[in-house]
């Protein structure tokens, strides 16, 4: 099969992974050959709307190294321990959400980038666009609210592909806010993007049609809790799109789901039904037994 | 020609080495490569980074840790690490 050729920014990351963070040199070219040029039009879009010259794009790469050596060694001490270090929710806040340095260098580009450099990301970003924002488009959706914005990718997917949708967004973190601003204004829908600070545990959402929570059950001490406000907030016959990191430790996760079917059963104790559901995880086991990051993201009404 | 210090500790990062990637020693050399080494992903990179700090008492910064590619490297970098040697004992 002939390679893909890659569009400016994606063959400019490529060339800067390889010449300057070689153990990661052969991610872009594997993630072409996986998804194609799909992949390489949706990247190249983010690529084009976040770092658009090269400086910005030369941080972002070594935010995004440092984000995944991080991840990585996490990886190994909860495979040594089985269990996540215990943090608290405040605890979390302030080291992660609150810590704009940290937020900006390397938490909020790396988690972009790995959207794209991660099989499993985007096979949950290209779930979302199949299962959750083309039927937004096919009913005619005329807004949706997103909880938890963290770098805007998912707003911005839906804004891209449903004409004239209009979007409320809410985060506790002011770095996550600015960014997500950002990335949505730069892609050209900043008339149609509303997003506040907010802790919707305390200040819960309006009611709403279509509602979308991406990776922050997670990040919370008690998820039963915002579940049960998220599904207060859907409409009768409103549609949400909900996922949750299983066995996968960063420095912002505190609660530990085991296993896929721990997900569904929050799920359903909050009165959601499972419409459609993916389970991707990071990579096989590299041993039986050992516990593997994997995403799990649900469409449920 | 590597001093003592060096060479005990080159050994040793050749026996690391050989554990991480269920080698038998003889395959690692002085001179072997990630490019040697079959399966020196980046995943299997950082389970390697991480019993070199653990037998070293050692952590390495992301940078060092991104160069940690062969053994003369992890040899260099490990010497910035550990303390000098005594007058005498080289």
């Amino acid at each position: 099969m002939a390679e893909l050729a890659l569009p400016t920014r994606v063959g400019r990351l490529q060339t800067l992974l390889r010449q300057r963070y070689p153990l990661f040199g052969g991610t872009v070219g594997d993630m072409a050959g996986l998804f194609g040029p799909v992949w390489a039009d949706r990247f190249e879009q983010t690529l084009a709307a976040m770092f658009p010259e090269a400086p910005e794009l030369e941080e972002a790469a070594t935010g995004y190294t440092s984000f995944v050596l991080d991840v990585m060694r996490r990886q190994q001490r909860f495979e040594r321990e089985g269990k996540y270090p215990p943090k608290s929710y405040a605890e979390a806040a302030e080291e992660v959400y609150f810590d704009d340095g940290y937020m900006g260098r390397q938490y909020l580009p790396g988690l972009l980038l790995s959207h794209f450099l991660w099989p499993h990301h985007f096979r949950q970003l290209r779930f979302f666009e199949a299962s959750f924002a083309e039927p937004m488009r096919l009913a005619g959706g005329k807004g949706f609210t997103e909880i938890g914005v963290g770098t805007g990718l998912y707003s911005v997917r839906a804004l891209d592909l449903v004409p004239g949708i209009r979007a409320s967004a809410y985060d506790i973190s002011p770095a996550s806010v600015a960014f997500a601003h950002r990335h949505v204004t730069n892609r050209g829908h900043g008339d149609s993007y509303e997003v506040e600070i907010r802790n919707v545990l305390e200040a819960h959402p309006p009611s709403c049609d279509w509602l979308i929570c991406v990776e922050l059950l997670e990040h919370l001490e008690d998820p039963a809790a915002l579940l049960r406000i998220l599904r207060n907030s859907l409409s009768p016959n409103g549609r949400a799109f909900i996922t949750a990191a299983v066995n996968a430790p960063n420095a912002d996760h505190i609660y530990l789901y085991r296993s896929p079917g721990e997900v569904f059963d929050q799920i359903y104790a909050a009165g959601f039904v499972l419409q459609e559901g993916l389970v991707a995880p990071a990579f096989p086991p590299r041993s039986p037994g050992l516990p593997v990051p994997t995403v799990v993201a649900m469409v449920v009404t | 020609m590597l001093g003592r210090e060096e060479a005990s500790v080159e050994v040793t990062v050749r026996r690391v080495i050989a554990d991480v990637f269920g080698l038998v020693a003889q395959d690692v050399g002085p001179d072997t490569t990630r490019e040697d080494i079959p399966g020196w992903d980046s995943l299997q990179h950082l389970i390697l980074v991480l019993a070199l700090e653990e037998e070293f008492d050692v952590h390495f910064e992301d940078q060092e840790t991104l160069s940690l590619v062969n053994v003369p490297l992890i040899v260099s970098t490990l010497e910035g690490h550990l303390p000098a040697a005594e007058p005498g004992n080289a």
